[in-house]
């Protein structure tokens, strides 16, 4: 019985020093990659980015579906991206509400004449093509297909796109106006090595106003999971997202905010449509088709934050959301399973994809582990108590300092959170993370292991959204 | 007991570290706070004197409101604030021209923006060896010129982009006569600044310099002279862009493709390129130049109006 | 004289500034916006004689905010300036309602005549 306890302690310790070794790197690698970003953007006047001819040319494609409530808005916000040759491209989804008749009363909407897509993906069939016959939205198209899910109507835009990259996010997002001019920097720099995904870090905007589809006031939200997940978000994006970056590392562009050659993604057929995480898959996936064709590549992240979105505010749409993401990278994982530790990858098969498995698929299984051999423990009064709780203070304070540095890194290089009063919100809600949001999320994370493992169906799940305040 | 009071000895060294990460938030809440009013006052300072410089520069009688204020100027005193007032000065020197050609150089010289330059270029370490390049020519600093000119084939890749870039300001079509020696590649960046630079300072060009440069064998610098022949509608090196299809670089056919699409092609042209296409390897290029082929055969009202050429 | 009132837009205080204080005249008053929602409040408050606007501004995309100048002030000069000097984009700006566009980098000077011309 002592052995075995011996042993279930030693592997709690060595697993949790060995995460929290990687988070302290990842610190260290994020600090120099966010240092090296801010030196090299220097150089590059945005002045002479809007003169240019020769800059590529971007599609932004953003799939809608049930959007009714905020489609126009949303439209108008990502028609104010300034960008010299930029097409927006929304894909109508198959909604069942008005979606579709309020854009074409909106914007002047008239069928285009059809026109071939590309024939390397796949998608539902298309409707309609509209264009507008008012000169202000000349640069808009919009595609009215049969519903077939978000990552078919991402499929459907590509496809349809005629430019040389292509932005994929999503109707409900509000993208800063200068985020093209600052995404396509890494194309533009880019010399002996291809960059095949580019993303930016997200932000929360929740109780933020929007005004004309801007956003005009960014407010720390009121709800306390939503204002937890604003310091979730810094975490992953600053620390997490440039840290791998910075080590070639990086395998994950967010689906709601994520820029990548037309052609490139053509060339590996798409999004995959049969899994949830569909953002991930195509970034592994894009990874191992570059590995494959030996070339040098780069999936590069840019650490500002140029993307606002909605998070989920109640308890029941934050464990929709995080179940879906448990099990679009269970299913993610699985696929790619043949990188494991395989040479032939080099250090994407050997360390990067390795780490996925262990310290992000890994890690709410183990903390689940840890909880039922606590209890188990507890039952047997095997558990020293004064130690435990001395050590979960430790676990604690580690825990808030990351997040702490987190929050410093972001102050001092970013001016979104420049008041001291949205500060102290954000630390406190940090360091309530561990109590209100973290438990949620391991169940959610559970959960979604435990449909995958049981074949139990699920779909994309509705994530009923409380709308931003617009004016 | 004694794993305890190491537990949490080591707590107490966390909370120690915490404290110090609120301290450091504070303070940089702080300085950013007394940054901005630093600011504020060399964007006033700025106001003035530029604007006095640019009515002085057209010869126009100075009002009384555009007096000079010299308290300001002695305060420009560290890095951090000539790096912000050379910002200003890159921005207003994109914005507008002056009658006077050395009217920047001197706000330069005389707020001491010139002589951090010239300690910033001899330094060792490339950031602040490029950045200073870099203010060099956007400021038009031309003595800076000789310092510049050895930089070209420099080991770092921005300390040698910005020094080739810089060449390319001061010496305009005369300094492509080095692109045949460049074996380095050449970014979209640097290809699109160069051909900026080009058309705002010196829009006429100079074919003995684009014809030397035409000898490159490196794949970006093909591509840049195919961009230029686009940009400066060069339509006498039409055929340098159609041999270019048949590069093995898939970038540089790409581009020519791209280049060609904007351009009218006559019957010898067109003729040409579908000769090449039977050379071609099966890739995706021969189907965009059968879609350029056939793009070109629909007679278009820029054809009518401008004819071939 | 009759006085005249100018309203600058350009997100770069330094450069709408230098603007203002070189087109500065007795018979002239200027304001200054930086931003769309600021172009609104003035707008509100003040009768405008003639524009003076970068083409890019914060708060509104591009082409909305030339149809909003041109629908709110219909009779005046709206001059747009604008650092993307492309022939597409020029007419597109004209054609949205815009009396004239100058691209950046622009002689003072020239921006004078074109205010006196359009005054």
């Amino acid at each position: 019985m002592e052995i075995i306890k011996n042993g279930i302690d030693y592997f709690f310790l060595v697993y949790g020093i060995a995460l929290f070794i990687c988070y302290f790197f990842l610190i260290l690698f994020a600090i120099a990659a966010i240092h090296k970003n801010k030196k090299r953007s220097l150089f590059l006047n945005e002045n002479d980015m809007k003169g240019a001819i020769d800059l590529p040319s971007i599609s932004l494609i953003a799939p809608a579906y049930n959007e009714g409530k905020s489609i126009i808005i949303n439209v108008y916000s990502l028609l104010s991206i300034q960008y010299p040759y930029y097409e927006l491209i929304i894909v109508n989804d198959g909604s069942k509400d008005d979606s579709l008749q309020q854009l074409i009363a909106e914007f002047k909407l008239e069928i285009a004449p059809f026109y071939q897509s590309d024939q390397h993906i796949q998608h539902a069939t298309v409707i309609g093509i509209y264009k507008s016959t008012d000169p202000k939205y000349k640069h808009l198209t919009i595609i009215n297909k049969q519903n077939g899910g978000r990552a078919d109507a991402l499929n459907c835009g590509i496809a349809y796109a005629k430019t040389n990259l292509v932005l994929c996010t999503d109707a409900d997002c509000i993208i800063e106006q200068d985020a093209l001019l600052k995404m396509v920097r890494p194309y533009l720099e880019e010399l002996d090595k291809e960059i095949i995904a580019c993303g930016g870090a997200i932000g929360i905007a929740n109780d933020s106003i929007i005004e004309n589809g801007i956003l005009k006031e960014l407010k720390i939200p009121k709800s306390i999971l939503a204002r937890i997940q604003v310091v979730e978000y810094i975490r992953a994006f600053l620390l997490g997202r440039m840290a791998w970056h910075h080590i070639d590392g990086l395998m994950l562009v967010s689906g709601a905010f994520g820029l990548y050659p037309r052609s490139r993604v053509l060339e590996v057929g798409g999004f995959d449509k049969n899994t949830v995480g569909e953002d991930l898959e195509l970034c592994i996936r894009l990874r191992s088709h570059m590995e494959q064709l030996r070339e040098p590549y780069e999936v590069v992240y840019i650490p500002e934050t140029l993307c606002w979105t909605e998070a989920p505010s109640t308890r029941k749409v934050y464990i929709t959301q995080r179940d879906r993401w448990a099990r679009g990278l269970w299913e993610t994982i699985k696929k790619h399973r043949q990188l494991f530790f395989n040479p032939k990858y080099r250090t994407m098969g050997m360390l990067f994809f390795p780490y996925w498995v262990f310290f992000e698929l890994g890690a709410p299984i183990v903390e689940f582990l840890g909880l039922i051999c606590l209890i188990v423990l507890t039952v047997f009064g095997l558990i020293n108590w004064p130690v435990a709780i001395a050590l979960f203070v430790v676990v604690y304070l580690i825990g808030c300092i990351f997040s702490t540095a987190a929050i410093l890194l972001y102050t001092v290089n970013f001016k979104h959170y420049a008041k001291g009063s949205m500060v102290i919100k954000l630390l406190l809600a940090a360091y309530l993370e561990s109590f209100i949001s973290h438990p949620i999320m391991l169940y959610a994370e559970i959960k979604g292991y435990f449909k995958k493992i049981f074949g139990i169906k699920s779909t994309w799940g509705t994530m009923t959204r409380k709308g931003f305040t617009t004016k | 007991m004694m794993q305890e009071q190491l537990l949490y000895t080591i707590a107490l060294g966390l909370v120690i570290f915490l404290v110090f990460l609120w301290v450091v938030i504070g303070y940089s809440i702080i300085i950013r706070q007394s940054r901005y009013v630093t600011r504020s006052k060399i964007d006033a300072f700025f106001i003035q004197k530029l604007s006095m410089e640019y009515a002085e520069s057209n010869a126009l009688n100075v009002p009384t409101h555009l007096h000079n204020d010299q308290t300001i100027a002695i305060k420009l005193n560290n890095g951090r604030k000539l790096q912000y007032a050379s910002s200003i000065l890159i921005r207003v020197q994109d914005t507008f021209y002056s009658e006077n050609d050395n009217m920047i150089e001197q706000v330069c010289k005389e707020s001491g923006i010139y002589k951090e330059i010239n300690k910033k270029i001899k330094k060792q370490n490339w950031y602040p060896k490029a950045m200073a390049i870099w203010l060099s020519y956007e400021l038009d600093l031309k003595s800076h010129l000789t310092c510049i000119k050895p930089l070209i084939s420099h080991k770092n890749v921005l300390v040698r982009r910005e020094a080739q870039i810089g060449l390319v300001r001061f010496w305009g079509w005369k300094s492509l006569k080095i692109l045949p020696q460049l074996k380095y590649p050449i970014s979209l960046w640097q290809q699109i600044r160069i051909i900026e630079n080009l058309m705002d300072y010196f829009p006429i060009p100079d074919l003995t310099y684009m014809n030397k440069a035409l000898e490159t064998q490196n794949p970006f610098g093909i591509e840049l002279l195919i961009r230029l022949i686009r940009r400066f509608e060069m339509h006498a090196y039409k055929n340098y862009v159609i041999e270019q299809l048949a590069h093995p670089n898939k970038n540089v056919s790409e581009t020519a493709i791209e280049v060609l699409e904007t351009f009218d092609l006559n019957a010898d042209q067109l003729y040409k390129i579908e000769n090449l296409l039977t050379l071609l390897p099966t890739a995706n290029q021969p189907i965009r130049i059968s879609q350029l082929i056939a793009l070109q055969q629909v007679p278009t009202n820029k054809e009518k109006q401008h004819g071939n050429n | 004289m009759e006085e005249k009132y100018i309203l600058i837009v350009n997100q770069d205080i330094i450069v709408s500034s230098i603007m203002q204080r070189y087109l500065v005249a007795d018979t002239l008053t200027f304001s200054l916006a930086q931003r769309f929602f600021e172009v609104e409040e003035l707008l509100k408050k003040q009768n405008v004689d003639l524009v003076i606007t970068d083409l890019i501004i914060d708060g509104l995309s591009t082409n909305e905010y030339i149809a909003f100048l041109n629908k709110k002030l219909p009779n005046v000069p709206i001059i747009v300036t604008c650092h993307m000097d492309h022939t597409s984009i020029k007419a597109e700006i004209e054609l949205l309602g815009a009396t004239t566009s100058i691209p950046f980098p622009l002689k003072l000077s020239k921006l004078k005549a074109t205010l006196k011309h359009y005054l």
